[in-house]
């Protein structure tokens, strides 16, 4: 756009890049200016985190040309990107949570005295002033693990900082931040901004845009598609870029005839982290547990599929009393569990989609011992369509999926199991709108013939579309139950935080 | 809707890492029948083929364990304490069948006990394996008195020394045992459980795997397999050892590791460990055959096998970056 030469700080040029079979970036030129925050946006596959990872000297480049404060650059190695002052916070945090702030702050370079002993002192203090600068009274000595996730994000970026950044690359920060530390966040990127980093920050939340970005960039297909000043364009606009198709905004729930009651819980404890939880939901239902970080809502799944065992309390299936004391039995019950994290829980990423989707499911494949290898591809095959995932085949490893078809796998599993109780803990966590809006789609196509879906989501604007009731968890306890097209954010918001 | 796959498959050669290995081992073999003409002599490869048996059983054994993230280091052990005990029964007049039979069931609670030990409790494998491989080490060594015990059948000399078409009858046991594990990882579905958990056994477990029981499944298995090893070897040395399993440890780990299985799990294969194992017996015999003492061939393995992981973590991280 509009920015004079010498106020440029990174420009990358007709980058393109090949993967097997696929073209991840074709022909990407753009520019970050000075001080400025840049959003990026695109759908998961588009090719953000492909040009994020060769930014990062994590991908070799192959195509096109880097220049930085105005010289060319070529990274052949991570290191050499942190060299030139890149900084990329990446969605899944690295830290180490059985050490302190301080040291994680200064992780591989602890500060050492002249005969190379640490100097602890030196190190807090440092610490300290780094924190301080980003408006965080966090202790330097407090351990790791004590901290909120939006606190560990905060040491992250402390740590990128640490020496002089001048790219700050930010993937998604605050997908996993509560409401108040979303807003640290916020004026923590603003202060770096005043102070002249320039920035890069993706995310699938286009509210964000609006509140941070003074450019957007959007990829599509690995491709640029737009460029726009934050305060010319809309969000509609900007999801029509995404896209690439007219898309209304908010999802448009279906009306699906309610069945009987499938799913009964009665007085469920665990710890003190779920207390006394009641609840029924009928075939065709889908009700959505809302809470903030900490209410037990995640938790509350876990003891649902059996993963954690309940101290006390009753679940009925069908109208019949089940014990579930293991995933294992939470599945013959017809129960499907899709986890929260995804990459580490959901599927195993080293393996085929035909390996992963028939995973719940082996005893029914073939006769005995034997795995029938014709059976398995017809019943892979038939989800891999009816779920239309992009993939080159059912061969194509899980790891190369973008994380919306991760995301379909994982509800395939459950599928080819024939569940008809569909656990989904925020299953639409990192994944672009497009397949957001199949995701929803699934779900109500499952409820249609017979399922329920329980979803913990923390996105409210997600909830009151895609679900009829919706039970507000705090501390571990049901505090409040609503009927959806009763309800508004703010007074889910109240009865979550009151 | 339903198409039928047509299996593509590809012809493009690829430099996998078995392939590797086998070229390795015939530049070994190559190199060692250079250097001493014996090598290639009918006795010498025969005994040499007889040797592997042992080595290549329990190699197997090992592979769907680690795959599977697990691990034992006990078999020495183990085979030491079955040989003994076996020994000691049949000296005190136990019949042949009935001796070997409560022999394959110690070494089985052995490995029962192993598994449900590590797994009941969440135990490290290695530490577990470590506690129990020292315990019957020294149950064996008390139980003969720290001396070999001499069991001598005519069935088992037999099947120790007789040939069936010139190929020595242990070596069938051991191509037996190899078909019944490829068989087993390749086309059942406990093979591929086994994949699974070896991938992500987190995820395994929320797929509704229970995970814990395979694993205690394939320790006791592991147990069985290392029964089956101690009376070959108590068939091809005549004795009941209470020093016999102590040797295994190195050569078998080493030909695990170096047929492509990872400590971390969740990679290898029957074919892998194959030829790991052939790899190993061909180092060890045509060092022996060069009349390298002893000592420096343990050496030698210990160099290998430390070379043998470097490799294999180098190229990951290579591959990672990629």
């Amino acid at each position: 756009m509009n920015i004079e030469k010498n106020d440029i700080m990174l420009e990358m040029k007709n980058i393109s890049k090949n993967f097997p079979g696929v073209k991840a970036l074709d022909d990407v030129t753009f520019d970050l200016g000075k001080g400025e925050i840049l959003g990026l946006l695109g759908e998961n596959g588009a090719g953000k985190s492909t040009l994020i990872k060769i930014l990062s000297g994590d991908y070799s480049l192959e195509e096109g040309e880097i220049y930085i404060d105005g010289e060319k650059k070529i990274f052949t190695s991570p290191h050499e990107s942190l060299e030139a002052g890149i900084r990329v916070i990446y969605q899944e945090l690295n830290t180490f949570d059985a050490l302190t702030v301080a040291e994680n702050i200064f992780a591989g370079q602890l500060v050492r005295n002249k005969f190379g002993i640490i100097n602890w002192n030196k190190m807090v203090k440092e610490a300290r002033q780094i924190l301080t600068n980003l408006g965080s009274d966090i202790n330097p000595n407090e351990y790791m693990e004590n901290l909120s996730v939006g606190g560990k994000q905060l040491i992250e970026i402390a740590k990128a900082i640490r020496k002089k950044a001048k790219i700050l690359v930010m993937d998604e920060p605050t997908s996993a931040l509560s409401e108040k530390d979303v807003l640290i966040l916020y004026s923590v990127v603003r202060k770096l901004k005043s102070e002249g980093v320039s920035i890069i920050y993706i995310t699938h939340r286009i509210e964000e845009i609006f509140e941070l970005t003074d450019r957007v960039v959007v990829l599509r297909d690995a491709k640029k598609v737009g460029e726009v000043l934050t305060k010319d364009t809309s969000r509609a606009e900007l999801i029509n870029m995404i896209v690439g198709r007219k898309l209304s905004e908010q999802y448009k729930k279906k009306d699906i005839t309610k069945g009987r009651i499938i799913f009964e819980v009665k007085n469920i404890n665990y710890l003190d982290k779920v207390k006394d939880v009641t609840f029924s939901i009928k075939q065709g239902e889908i009700v959505a547990f809302f809470g903030l970080l900490g209410s037990g809502t995640h938790t509350l799944f876990s003891v649902l599929f059996g993963d954690k065992k309940k101290t006390s309390g009753e679940i009925c299936v069908e109208g019949k009393k089940v014990d579930i004391r293991h995933p294992f039995a939470a599945k013959l019950n017809k129960i499907g569990y899709i986890p929260y994290d995804r990459k580490e829980e959901g599927v195993a990423l080293p393996l085929k989609i035909r390996e992963n989707i028939t995973a719940t499911n082996l005893e029914n494949i073939g006769k005995g011992f034997m795995l029938d290898r014709n059976i398995e591809n017809k019943h892979a095959q038939s989800w891999f369509e009816k779920l239309s995932m992009k993939a080159p085949g059912l061969e194509t490893i899980v790891k190369s999926l973008s994380g919306g078809n991760q995301q379909k796998v994982v509800v395939a599993k459950w599928l080819e199991r024939n569940s008809k109780i569909f656990l989904m803990s925020e299953p639409t966590r990192g994944i672009d709108i497009g397949s957001k809006a199949e995701i929803y789609e699934i779900a109500e196509e499952l409820c249609s013939q017979g399922a329920a879906v329980l979803i913990v989501s923390g996105e409210l604007p997600e909830i009151l579309s895609i679900s009829d009731r919706i039970f507000v968890m705090k501390d571990g306890a049901i505090a409040g139950e609503f009927i959806t097209k009763n309800t508004n954010q703010e007074e889910l918001m109240h009865s979550a935080t009151a | 809707m339903e198409k039928n796959l047509p299996e593509k498959k590809k012809f493009n050669f690829k430099l996998t890492d078995t392939i590797i290995l086998l070229i390795a081992l015939i530049a070994l073999v190559v190199f060692f029948g250079f250097m001493n003409k014996d090598f290639f002599k009918y006795d010498n490869i025969s005994s040499m083929l007889k040797n592997m048996v042992i080595t290549g059983i329990l190699a197997l054994g090992l592979t769907p364990l680690m795959i599977a993230r697990g691990l034992d280091i006990s078999f020495g052990a183990s085979i030491s304490f079955t040989g003994v005990l076996m020994a000691v029964l049949y000296a005190r007049g136990t019949p042949l069948v009935p001796t070997m039979i409560i022999g394959i069931i110690a070494a089985t609670l052995i490995g029962l006990l192993n598994g449900f030990l590590i797994e009941t409790f969440d135990l490290l494998p290695i530490i577990l394996t470590l506690g129990t491989m020292s315990i019957f080490t020294a149950i064996a060594y008390v139980m003969s008195g720290a001396h070999s015990l001499p069991m001598l059948t005519d069935q088992l000399y037999y099947f120790a020394t007789k040939s069936f078409l010139k190929v020595p009858l242990p070596l069938f046991l051991l191509i037996l045992f190899t078909i019944v594990f490829w068989f087993i990882l390749t086309y059942t579905k406990i093979g591929r459980v086994i994949y699974i958990i070896g991938a992500n056994p987190k995820v395994a477990n929320l797929s509704g795997i229970k995970v814990k029981n395979v694993r205690i499944y394939l320790y006791t298995f592991m147990g069985v397999v290392a029964g089956v090893a101690s009376i070959v070897m108590v068939a091809i040395t005549g004795v009941g050892n209470p020093l016999a399993g102590a040797r295994m440890s190195l050569p078998v780990l080493s030909a695990v590791v170096l047929g492509g299985i990872s400590l971390a799990g969740g990679a290898g294969s029957v074919w892998g460990t194959t030829v790991g194992v052939l790899i190993v017996t061909v180092i060890f015999n045509g060092l022996s055959v060069l009349n390298v003492p002893s000592y420096y061939i343990q050496m030698f393995q210990g160099v290998a096998l430390i070379l043998i992981v470097s490799l294999y973590e180098i190229r990951n991280t290579r591959a990672a970056r990629r």
